[in-house]
C-alpha cells in the first residue's frame, strides 16, 4: 500500500449504519476513499474494479448474506481483509463458521466505536499480503503502459501489416488487463 | 489552456475532501481517447458550473492511478464526499458522461 489514501468498501443497506461506519473509519484514517454497495448487484458491480484495502460488511442484506459476500471477496480479491459489522453475528457457532471461512474479524454494531482499533489490528496482520498485491499491481501497470504507448506510436507510423500488428497488440493488452 | 483543473498526486487528499461532485480524467499525451474526452468534459464545464472538473497526467500521477486502480489511460472517476460513485475506462460517449454527471450533480 504505497499510497497514503486508504480504500474502504462498505456493504451495508441501512443509510444510518453506513454513515456511522464511515465516521468510525475516518477516525482510523482521515484520508480515505470509500466505495459503497447496498445490495448484491452493486456489490458485484463495484468491488473488483475498486480494489479495496479492506471490506466492511453487514451480515444480513436484502438479497444476500455476509458469508456470500465474504466468499465472493475471497474468490475475486484473494486475501483482502474483511470485517463483519453486524447486529446479528452473536451466535458462537456462526462466529466460528465465519472466521473459518476467512473473515479477518467481526464487530457487533453496538460496539462500533471499537472499529478503528480492530482495523489497526487487521491491517497490521495483513501488511505482507497488501505489499505483495501492490507489487503485482505495479508490474501489471508497467506492462500495460508500455504496451499502450507502443501502440500509440505505431498508429502514427505507416508500415506494411500495420492493421494486423495493432490488432495483435490489442489482444495482448486486453489479455493482460 | 484547458478548462479542466490540472491536479497531481499531492492534491489527492484535497480532492477527496471537496464537497459536491468531482470528475477526474486521467490521460496522457499519447492517449487518443483522452484527447476526445478532454474536449467533451471542457464542453460540460459551462453546463455544470457546480462540478469540479479535473485532469491528471497518468504517468506523472502514479498514486492517483493506483488509488483508482487504473492500469492504462483513459480513466474517468466520479467522486462525491469522499466516495467513488463511478469509474469508467476506455472510450466513452458524451451521452454516457452527461447521464452520470446529471444524476450525481
Amino acid at each position: 500500500m504505497d499510497t497514503d489514501i486508504f480504500k474502504v468498501f462498505i456493504l451495508e443497506d441501512q443509510p444510518l449504519d453506513m454513515e456511522l461506519n464511515k465516521r468510525q473509519v475516518r477516525k482510523y484514517r482521515p484520508d480515505v476513499l470509500f466505495a459503497v454497495a447496498r445490495n448484491k448487484v452493486e456489490f458485484e458491480e463495484k468491488l473488483v474494479n475498486f480494489q479495496p484495502d479492506i471490506v466492511l460488511s453487514d451480515y444480513n442484506l436484502p438479497d444476500m448474506n455476509g458469508l456470500e459476500a465474504l466468499l465472493y471477496v475471497r474468490e475475486h480479491l484473494d486475501s483482502t481483509p474483511f470485517i463483519f459489522i453486524t447486529g446479528v453475528l452473536n451466535d458462537e457457532e456462526k462466529v466460528a463458521d465465519t472466521i473459518l471461512n476467512g473473515a479477518s474479524g467481526y464487530l457487533l454494531k453496538e460496539n462500533l466505536r471499537k472499529l478503528p482499533e480492530l482495523m489497526t489490528s487487521v491491517v497490521d496482520q495483513s501488511s505482507q499480503v497488501m505489499q505483495r498485491r501492490e507489487r503485482e499491481w505495479e508490474r501489471r501497470k508497467t506492462n500495460q503502459t508500455l504496451l499502450r504507448k507502443t501502440m500509440a506510436g505505431l498508429r502514427a507510423a505507416e508500415f506494411d501489416g500495420k492493421g494486423d500488428a495493432l490488432e495483435s497488440l490489442q489482444q495482448v493488452a486486453d489479455n493482460l488487463a | 489552456m484547458s478548462k479542466l483543473n490540472a491536479i497531481e498526486d499531492r492534491q489527492i487528499a484535497d480532492v477527496l475532501s471537496t464537497g459536491g461532485l468531482t470528475v477526474i480524467l486521467m490521460t496522457a499525451p499519447w492517449d487518443g481517447n483522452g484527447i476526445i474526452i478532454t474536449s467533451i468534459l471542457e464542453g460540460f464545464t459551462t453546463r455544470y458550473r457546480g462540478v469540479n472538473f479535473c485532469v491528471a497526467d497518468y504517468e506523472a500521477s502514479p498514486r492517483l492511478a493506483r488509488l483508482f486502480n487504473l492500469l492504462s489511460p483513459p480513466g474517468i472517476l466520479f467522486l462525491k464526499d469522499g466516495e467513488m460513485l463511478e469509474r469508467l475506462t476506455g472510450p466513452v460517449s458524451a451521452a454516457r458522461l452527461n447521464e452520470i454527471i446529471k444524476a450525481a450533480a
